[in-house]
């Protein structure tokens, strides 16, 4: 079944595209997005708001049948002697593991994403012109915000960079004008990712076309004419004091694995009400949002806590 | 950006130009569509492009605030001020439909396939400059633009170049997209599974061969390694069918057209790949026999999909059939 991007009218001048994050674990359940938090918190304003929702994992889903990957983690843990559960525990393992694992080892995968994140893209700004045009408005009066979590941010940034370095896309901030109003990054794993890709550099192909791992990071933007145009007015990072995605763990900030973009606003959010004392009771927190059924009430990722709590930022785009 | 137009309009000039019937290509399919967008590429014509430049260039306070860029403005206006092409609908500078046949005469006559990709990178640099909301001064020149035309001119600087904007993010849209197809050819329902050394094979090969790699632009290689143990291929050998184990090495390459890829039985007329390698089998008959086993022989295979047929000289029963399939996942 072909990918066919997202497309909506816009009920007013504004859009929010939301990227999910690894596998189900962003919401709790198959391919759910915590839109109801983002309506609630937008209020009135949700009437006029196109909500676009972005899910690539019909894309690792592909490379998983393909490559048998859950059977290939029985092997595994069979070859270990690995007692770590039944077969619904491979399929979880070999789900995660894989959502991780195959954007920085398979090329094909690595690009596929990219390209339905860039179809997606384009079409947002195709949408947003046809409803300009039809008012007889400026489509570039038209705002547009991005709203990652989790992996969802690294696809986000890759991404971003790309497009704002390669013209074949017509989606630069210089050439084409496409500029994002704010670009909000929720527990993200982009400088996990990069420490770690990093060590395990000389596996990795093509690295030279994975931005985390190749260049010092930075808020994508193009070069033009001696000026560096980024990709958006506002690029924000959200997490929490109690979530390892986001480089944290007990309150303190992990510098290999907490996300520094020079200019980016940085908002972390006290987690203390979570009543997690231990790494070990972080590690059975995270472990329960990513088991069947999702986030549980002291999930330090949970996306929908993370937008419940940003009502500034996402009705104004006010960094609190 | 000038590389990509020429390509573009390389490919779109001949149906402009030289074909009585153009051919429907997948991105025009695309664009019918989008009929807004046609009906109003349509209403357009380079001409009118022409004169929102105009506009522009006259306005003092415009080109005041433009300060450097203005030169830019000005070149750019002058390019697509082009008296050739001015009869042209933006949706004929872009192939969409033919141009008008005076035009088409001048052109060939001129051989201006460069002129049009001239005029869409000066009307993309023209945009960039006078839709700017920051010209690195913390000047909005939209406004500026706004504020200083007429609300009528104003909409046509607007409408004309955001038309070939939509225009050209469709190009690329459409590209986007058939690169993705490719992806889901290579990786998706239909292709291949792989077991376990085949990962790690096509692993190193992705990782160390350049044929093997997926390039972001051009998309994935159509090239697979196979290596594999096939117990499931079938021959004629003593008056009855009799089932062959055998090993295959060789390279599967995937079919990107747009009539391959299908399933069920017009998969077997269009799969989505086919391969050919060295097959190797032991003299012994039988399921889950080992290849190498006794007095093995050599020969090779080929497959259109998953269809697969071997030949293995001096051996008896030496024709071998089979479908492509794994008995154990991730294993053969």
């Amino acid at each position: 079944m072909p990918f066919v991007p997202q497309s909506l009218p816009w009920p007013g001048n504004r859009a929010f595209l939301m990227v999910h994050g690894i596998g189900d674990a962003s919401a709790g359940k198959a391919g759910s997005f915590p839109d109801d938090a983002l309506r609630s918190i937008l209020g009135a304003d949700a009437a006029t708001t196109a909500i676009y929702r972005l899910n690539y994992d019909f894309i690792n889903d592909w490379l998983s049948t393909k490559l048998n990957f859950a059977a290939g983690v029985s092997a595994m843990k069979t070859a270990l002697s690995a007692e770590m559960g039944g077969t619904a525990t491979d399929a979880m393992i070999a789900e995660y593991a894989g959502d991780v694992l195959w954007p920085i080892l398979s090329m094909d995968l690595r690009f596929a994403v990219r390209d339905a994140f860039i179809a997606q893209l384009q079409q947002i700004e195709r949408d947003r012109a046809r409803a300009a045009d039809a008012r007889g408005d400026n489509a570039l009066d038209y705002s547009v915000s991005i709203l990652a979590h989790s992996l969802g941010c690294f696809h986000t940034y890759e991404v971003l960079t790309a497009v704002a370095m390669q013209p074949e896309h017509e989606l630069q901030p210089a050439s084409d004008l496409v500029k994002y109003d704010s670009v909000i990054l929720m527990a993200s794993p982009v400088q996990l990712i990069r420490t770690i890709g990093g060590a395990i550099a000389g596996l990795i192909p093509d690295i030279g076309s994975v931005a985390t791992l190749s260049q010092p990071l930075a808020i994508p933007a193009e070069q033009r004419r001696g000026r560096n145009v980024r990709c958006t007015k506002k690029f924000v990072s959200v997490t929490g004091t109690h979530d390892p995605v986001g480089g944290h763990l007990l309150g303190q900030q992990l510098p290999w694995g907490y996300m520094k973009v020079p200019a980016q606003k940085s908002i972390i959010v006290p987690q203390t009400g979570l009543n997690l004392t231990s790494a070990e009771a972080t590690a059975q927190a995270l472990a329960a949002a990513f088991a069947p059924g999702g986030p549980t009430a002291n999930d330090p990722h949970s996306w929908t806590a993370y937008i419940a709590g940003q009502e500034p930022l996402l009705r104004t785009g006010v960094v609190a | 950006m000038s590389a990509n137009h020429l390509t573009r309009i390389g490919g779109v000039i001949g149906g402009a130009l030289l074909a009585a019937a153009p051919q429907v290509t997948a991105q025009q399919s695309r664009m019918v569509a989008d009929s807004a967008l046609i009906a109003t590429a349509d209403s357009f014509t380079v001409g009118d492009y022409c004169r929102a430049t105009r506009a522009v260039t006259a306005s003092a306070p415009i080109m005041t605030a433009l300060k450097s860029d203005s030169t830019i403005v000005r070149i750019s206006g002058a390019t697509i001020c082009d008296p050739l092409l001015s009869s042209f609908s933006l949706h004929a500078l872009f192939g969409g439909t033919h141009a008008p046949l005076a035009a088409v005469a001048r052109l060939h006559a001129r051989g201006t396939q460069e002129n049009r990709a001239r005029i869409l990178d000066a009307m993309s640099e023209f945009r960039a400059v006078v839709q700017n909301d920051d010209d690195g001064d913390g000047q909005n020149i939209r406004d500026v633009v706004t504020r200083s035309l007429d609300p009528a001119t104003n909409q046509l600087v607007v409408r004309v170049s955001s038309t070939v904007q939509r225009l050209l993010l469709t190009d690329a849209q459409d590209k986007v997209l058939e690169r993705l197809a490719r992806y889901e050819r290579k990786l998706g329902p239909t292709s291949a599974r792989l077991n376990g050394p085949e990962v790690l094979l096509n692993y190193a090969a992705q990782r160390w061969i350049p044929r093997f790699r997926a390039d972001p632009l051009r998309g994935p290689s159509p090239w697979e390694v196979i290596a594999s143990y096939a117990p499931g291929y079938v021959t004629w050998s003593a008056d009855r069918v009799q089932a062959v184990s055998a090993s295959e090495f060789g390279l599967r390459r995937y079919l990107f057209g747009d009539r391959f890829g299908q399933s069920g039985p017009r998969g077997l007329l269009y799969p989505s790949y086919w391969a050919a390698g060295v097959i190797t089998a032991s003299d012994r008959n039988g399921a889950l026999v080992w290849p190498w086993e006794g007095r093995s022989r050599v020969g090779g295979f080929v497959s259109w999909g998953s269809l697969k047929v071997a030949y293995i000289p001096d051996r008896d029963g030496s024709v071998l059939v089979t479908k492509q399939f794994q008995a154990i996942p991730f294993v053969f």
